[in-house]
């Protein structure tokens, strides 16, 4: 017989990983867009840098492992991974920094776990970990100070250099608000805080622009349905929730605006909790799965070493997706309850 | 989830779905028409879910349509008619509509194509009939749901109806591409609706729901007509959004009522009766026309589908009949689906048949249908999740699929999913996810019924195991009362008469006895003497394992048990030798009285053996008890905790040793008394008659054991002073004795005229036992040599004692063969018959020949072995050589003689020779062979091999040699 065979259903819908991948990147243009507006160039070039050695160790890693390379980079994962980290990490990282975090996302987290879909956690989560822990001062002290009418941002050129060759620019890098908050909040009052210039007029100077941005790029992909709301809903639940209960007087802790508003919480709750092979499953354990990271968020920004906790939160949340798995499995069709648990 | 709409058309919206291209005006704008007949029909006989139908036609018979020709077997299983009138043509195995593209059993029909009908019988109005009747008539019909799955329609309508309160109608058609029911609803919608009034009489629920898409206003206008002609009012016409897979039954029955069938159960658990619109329609043809289910509305469609719309085809008629009959284009079609693209699968064989449940033949060209990329991995993206109408995960229930992971799967219960392809249909990575399921499911099944089975299999087991105990009592008690029985008969009988079994004891003591006096006299002494021995040997195993018990209790505990169970073996053995021993001693008292004076004398002789063995033991537990006395003495010092058990040892030792002076005592003195009385047979002059061979051998012992009371009496002077008297003793008695028996011989010899021949004899047999058994503790010393090195050191010492031995056995017969009498007579007896025998035996002399050479051979060897390693050696063996040498010499002489008289010698030589040859050659072969097998397994033997197959080379090699200087 001359025809193929091929079981059933015998037509498939258009979507594809490539798809879904290319539109959580899309989603990111407004952010770094805000990005770049407000704090420089660091941020493209770091795209730029993370992307093409992301793609440069998956085509490495590909070949080491055997498989079709041109499969490999085709599905975007790479590019989505390196984006994500990019917009994570200060502006002014020194390369080699951003480099050793493609890296360890890319070969340690991805594909020695057995390549896309197998790996426990977030690979640019796991690799800002990695940096954090491993370089704590190119970490902390390499932000940029947001564009005001004072100050002033790098020339492209000279954020190549401070990136490439660390040169000192020490009048354009500062403590991010989270940071400058946190540490003054035991001695100030908000109002006597937030007269640093760095805050603006409006709650963050630039960062809740770039918040919002990247609010906008996750109603686009749950408009998509490449990403449902459960996870992100949570997720800013579970941090309100935290915030209210813990951060109702700004004079004595971070304000809300400023967690919801500042730092890595909206690409997080968006872009990295939403990760689909790292995170719970089923509708009900996104939602345990995202109030855990929301909850995990405050607790380490309010009571943590760092000013901000979202990579932690998100990898201990990685740990437990699989059990919550176990306990939120849906109800079936037909089923009076639902099954849960290891055993029927 | 469950959200009413409550506009005119009232909905629950179905969870999940998705929403594939429908591809529905290609087909549904013609109206139906007719199908072929083919050339011929094929109608498996399992077309439906249940056991196959029962055959009822025989082949070349003929039948009309509509004719029954297979009858349902049970319950749950259905008619097959005729679908068009012709002859049977076969009853065979062919290939089926299966996804397997399997064969199965099918009645083919070779249509006449006059297409007629056979009698039936219409009527006009079905409220005639009772619900049985209609039930009836539908199950003559041979009615099977059309939807898919093809249960028997029948079985839905159960006798009691109570709880049915809601009959869904489903006209879904959810599948993309298909339109058999939408055309027959547009077209036969007064007939739909009658199927349904029939329906309604034998279920008589509340309420009638049409379930249909909103993709097919035709026919729900067509349908709202019928159903405001119909009598009845309950029935309404249900429209929701299109969303696949609506048309499930289990998602029907939510949709249109909001319950759900509950898991694993059937619609009617919940008060629901779900039939399709197009069984709907074959019920009202039935009922009506009494037309059985012999024909079908199929969609054909698919871009290579030629003159797309639907057909009413006739059950069984071939795929490529159907598919030519619509002139599709063969070329451009990439696949035959039947059914539709989301549920429907490849067909493998297009000369299967149409079957009662085939709703559409989907003929797509190359690029209609996406061809079907290779998967990447999950991203666990949850699409899946989102649009599962059965509210599974798919991306888990894939995950467990692939990793064979079953019982996951089952508590992710997959068991719940209905294959309906959304999951596929939305997958980014493109899994096959609906295959993944299948598998996992297909091996769940396999392993349930393997289960089943097993479950089974020890059931059975269990109760044979019970039949079987059951009988074993049964047969156990019968025993015990028999046995009951016959004790309670024998206690009746025993009032005076002897037990049988004492007669036959006694029976047998007396043959025992008479056999032990009418065989040798010398025997039972003789046997007594070994029997003791052997009790003996047995009493001291028992002692020394009694010991390394004691020993092991400190220092190895596990060997205990083994040493135990030995124990007991040995006490056995010991009380078994005691047994025999007692026995042999009766008999030998009884026989006693028959002894004659040689056999006194030979008594004697064992006597003094006895009494020097018994000595020599007596010595030994002497030895033992000082041995004892000393490790008290140092136990005292160094190890208090083992004084007790070496006091105990050492109560045991003296005891044995005063036992075993006893015995001595008294086998001494009986030993003097025999003497005496031997002395006594002497002098009374009958000496003539004692037969000198057997002096002969007497005095040899005799002497023998004067000798080694002597050595031992020397060691005893080194060693152990205590023993000294004892020996001296005995070496003085076995002087005495030899002495005596020395005279006896003497005496025989000089009556007996062949006394000297025969005495010869006895010296020549002794050299001869004597060179066999140096020759047999020679080889043992090269195999300890090889083997085991410990060993060497003992066997040295007894090849220089058969060294001795044999030099003795060698001059007493040199002795012999010088006195002149010897020569005399050996001249007057010996020589004539030597010589007749010399020239008879050429081939015996050659073997001999050929025998003392190698010996010789290997005396010399081992001669130069000694001369490097082994000094003390050297006289014995050059000794040996020289006799080696000397025998062969006369053996040439001999042989040559032989040969110089027989004529034939020569050649008789040579036959022997070759055959010396080949076998040579045979044994270098099969140690070759060896030695190639140990290269494989055993390579420490290599080297002993390779050895033997040098010897044998140069053996062969002389062999040959010998052979060719013969020649």
């Amino acid at each position: 017989m001359a025809f193929v065979n091929i079981t059933s259903p015998h037509v498939v819908g258009h979507n594809s990983v490539t798809l879904m991948m290319g539109k959580v990147c899309l989603a990111l243009v407004p952010a770094l867009v805000a990005l770049t507006y407000f704090f420089g160039w660091g941020y493209v070039i770091n795209a730029v840098l993370a992307v093409s050695a992301a793609v440069f160790f998956e085509v490495i890693i590909t070949l080491l492992r055997k498989r079709p390379i041109l499969f490999a980079i085709k599905d975007l994962s790479a590019v989505t991974t390196a984006l994500l980290l990019a917009l994570a990490v200060p502006p002014f990282l020194p390369w080699w920094a951003t480099i050793i975090g493609i890296f360890f996302a890319i070969v340690f987290i991805k594909h020695l776990f057995g390549g896309l879909g197998h790996n426990p956690f977030n690979p640019a989560m796991a690799a800002y970990a990695l940096l954090l822990i491993s370089f704590p001062l190119q970490m902390t002290t390499t932000w940029s100070i947001a564009l005001t009418e004072t100050q002033s941002l790098l020339s492209f050129g000279d954020t190549l250099t401070a990136i490439f060759k660390s040169s000192n620019i020490d009048s354009y890098t500062g403590a991010t608000v989270l940071d400058v908050y946190k540490h003054n909040v035991a001695a100030l009052t908000q109002n006597e805080i937030t007269q640093n210039p760095i805050f603006g007029s409006f709650v963050a100077n630039g960062w809740e622009w770039v918040s919002l941005m990247y609010l906008l790029g996750g109603v686009f992909l749950i408009w998509q349905k490449v990403i449902t709301w459960h996870t992100p809903v949570s997720v800013l639940g579970g941090l309100l929730i935290m915030s209210v209960l813990f951060s109702y007087d700004a004079d004595t802790s971070t304000s809300i605006s400023l967690h919801f508003l500042a730092g890595s919480t909206m690409l997080g709750a968006f872009f990295i909790a939403t990760d689909p092979v790292s995170s719970a499953t089923s509708n009900l354990g996104k939602l345990y799965y995202g109030v855990g990271i929301g909850v995990l968020i405050y607790v380490f920004r309010t009571w943590g070493p760092n000013p901000d906790g979202f990579a932690f939160a998100v990898l201990l949340m990685n740990f437990c997706a699989p059990f919550i798995d176990h306990y939120t499995r849906p109800r079936t069709y037909g089923q009076d309850k639902a099954t849960r648990g290891y055993k029927a | 989830m469950s959200e009413l709409n409550n506009t005119n058309q009232q909905f629950y919206a179905l969870p999940g779905g998705v929403h594939p291209p429908e591809n529905k005006a290609q087909s549904n704008q013609q109206p139906i028409q007719a199908g072929p007949i083919p050339d011929e029909l094929v109608l498996p006989l399992s077309q439906h879910i249940g056991a196959p139908s029962k055959v009822i036609v025989e082949i070349g018979q003929k039948v009309l349509k509509g004719e029954l020709i297979a009858r349902n077997d049970g319950f749950i299983s259905a008619n097959i008619h005729a679908p068009t009138s012709g002859t049977i043509s076969a009853i065979e195995q062919r290939p089926i509509v299966h996804p397997s593209s399997m064969d199965a059993m099918c009645i083919i029909i070779e249509p006449d194509h006059y297409d007629t009908w056979t009698n039936r019988s219409p009527i006009l109005d079905f409220k005639t009939l009772t619900n049985a009747q209609l039930v009836e008539k539908i199950q003559q019909a041979g009615i099977i749901g059309m939807g898919g799955a093809g249960f028997p329609t029948h079985v839905k309508y159960p006798t009691k109806t109570d709880n049915i309160d809601t009959l869904i109608i489903n006209a879904t058609e959810c599948e993309p591409y298909i339109t058999a029911d939408d055309r027959l609803m547009r077209e036969r919608a007064d007939g739909i609706i009658k199927g349904i009034e029939i329906c309604q009489q034998i279920l008589s629920p509340k309420q009638v729901f049409i379930g249909i898409e909103d993709n097919k206003p035709e026919a729900v206008k067509a349908l709202e007509a019928a159903v405001l002609k119909s009598e009845s009012n309950n029935i309404s016409v249900r429209v929701f959004p299109t969303k696949y897979p609506s048309g499930g039954e289990k998602q029907l029955v939510y949709i249109l009522t909001g319950k759900e069938v509950p898991k694993g159960g059937l619609p009617s658990q919940v008060g629901i009766v779900c039939q399709n619109i197009g069984t709907i329609y074959a019920i009202y043809d039935a009922v009506m026309n009494d037309n059985a289910l012999i024909s079908r509305v199929t969609t054909v469609t698919g871009d290579a589908g030629g003159e797309l719309g639907n057909y009413e085809i006739l059950i069984g008629t071939p795929i490529n009949a159907l598919l030519s009959h619509v002139k599709w284009n063969e070329k451009s079609a990439q696949r035959v689906i039947i059914g539709g693209p989301m549920m429907g699968f490849t067909a493998q064989n297009l000369s299967a048949p149409l079957v009662k449940n085939a709703n559409c033949l989907l003929v797509p060209k190359k690029k209609e249908l996406a061809k079907q990329n290779p998967a990447n991995p999950c991203i666990r993206c949850g699409q899946c999740e989102q649009v599962c109408p059965a509210g599974l995960l798919p991306q888990q229930l894939h995950w467990y699929a692939k990793n064979d992971d079953f019982e996951k799967a089952k508590l992710a219960n997959l068991a719940d999913c209905i294959e309906c392809g959304a999951c596929s249909f939305v997958c980014p990575s493109q899994i096959p996810l609906v295959q993944f399921y299948r598998y996992a499911k297909g091996k769940i099944r396999e392993e349930d019924r393997a289960h089943a089975e097993a479950e089974r299999a020890k059931a059975r087991f269990e109760a044979r195991q019970a039949r079987l105990d059951i009988v074993a009592a049964e047969k156990a008690e019968k025993r015990k009362i028999r046995a009951e029985k016959a004790a309670r008969s024998a206690k009746a009988k025993k009032t005076g008469t002897v037990p049988d079994a004492d007669l036959i004891a006694k029976a047998r003591a007396k043959i025992e006895a008479g056999k032990a006096a009418n065989s040798s006299i010398v025997a039972p002494i003789i046997d007594l003497v070994s029997l003791e021995q052997t009790l003996e040997k047995a009493k001291t195993k028992v002692i020394t394992t009694k010991k390394r018990i004691e020993d092991s209790k400190v220092s190895a505990p596990e060997m205990i048990d083994a040493l135990e169970i030995a124990l007991g073996k040995f006490v056995d053995n010991a009380n078994k030798a005691q047994i025999t021993f007692d026995e042999a001693k009766k008999a030998g008292t009884n026989t006693a009285q028959i002894v004659d004076p040689k056999t006194t004398a030979i008594t004697n002789a064992d006597n003094f053996e006895c009494i020097e063995s018994l000595t020599a033991k007596a010595n030994k537990a002497q030895d033992k008890l000082e041995k004892a006395k000393q490790r008290l003495a140092d136990a005292k010092e160094n190890t208090p905790e083992k004084v007790e058990m070496l006091t105990t040892s050492l109560e045991k030792f003296s005891q044995k040793a005063i036992d075993t002076q006893a015995q001595l005592k008294a086998f001494t003195s009986k030993a003097n008394s025999n003497t005496k009385a031997s002395e006594q047979v002497v002098n009374q002059k009958e000496v003539e008659q004692v037969d000198v061979e057997q002096l002969q051998n007497a005095y040899d012992l005799a002497k023998q054991k004067h000798e080694k009371a002597l050595v031992r009496l020397d060691n005893a002077k080194q060693d152990k002073p205590h023993l000294v008297d004892g020996l001296e003793k005995n070496v003085s008695a076995f002087l005495k004795k030899s002495e005596e028996l020395k005279k006896h011989l003497d005496q025989a010899v000089a009556n007996d005229p062949q006394a000297l021949e025969k005495q010869k004899n006895v010296a020549k047999q002794k050299l001869e036992k004597a060179t066999k058994k140096l020759e047999n503790i020679l080889q043992k010393l090269e195999d300890a040599k090889a083997n085991k090195p410990d060993l060497v050191p003992a066997f040295e010492k007894t090849v220089i004692l058969m060294q001795t031995q044999f030099e003795k056995a060698k001059a007493a017969v040199t002795a012999l063969e010088n006195s002149p009498i010897t020569v005399q007579s050996e001249l007057n007896l010996s020589q004539p018959e030597m010589i007749v025998e010399v020239l008879e035996t050429v081939e015996e002399l050659q073997p001999q020949y050929d025998q003392a050479l190698q010996k010789y051979e290997k005396a010399l060897v081992r001669l130069d072995n000694a001369k490097q390693d082994k000094p003390h050696l050297v006289d014995g063996l050059e000794k040996n050589v020289s006799a080696f040498l000397k025998k062969s010499e006369d053996l040439k002489i001999k042989l040559d003689q032989a040969l110089s008289n027989d004529p034939q010698a020569k050649q008789k030589q040579r036959v022997i020779l070759e055959a010396n040859a080949q076998k040579a050659q045979k044994k270098l072969d099969v140690m070759l062979s060896k030695l190639e097998d140990a290269k494989a397994n055993n390579p420490d033997l290599i080297p002993a091999f390779e050895k033997s197959v040098k010897t044998l080379q140069t053996k062969l090699d002389k062999a040959n040699a010998q052979l060719k200087e013969e020649a």
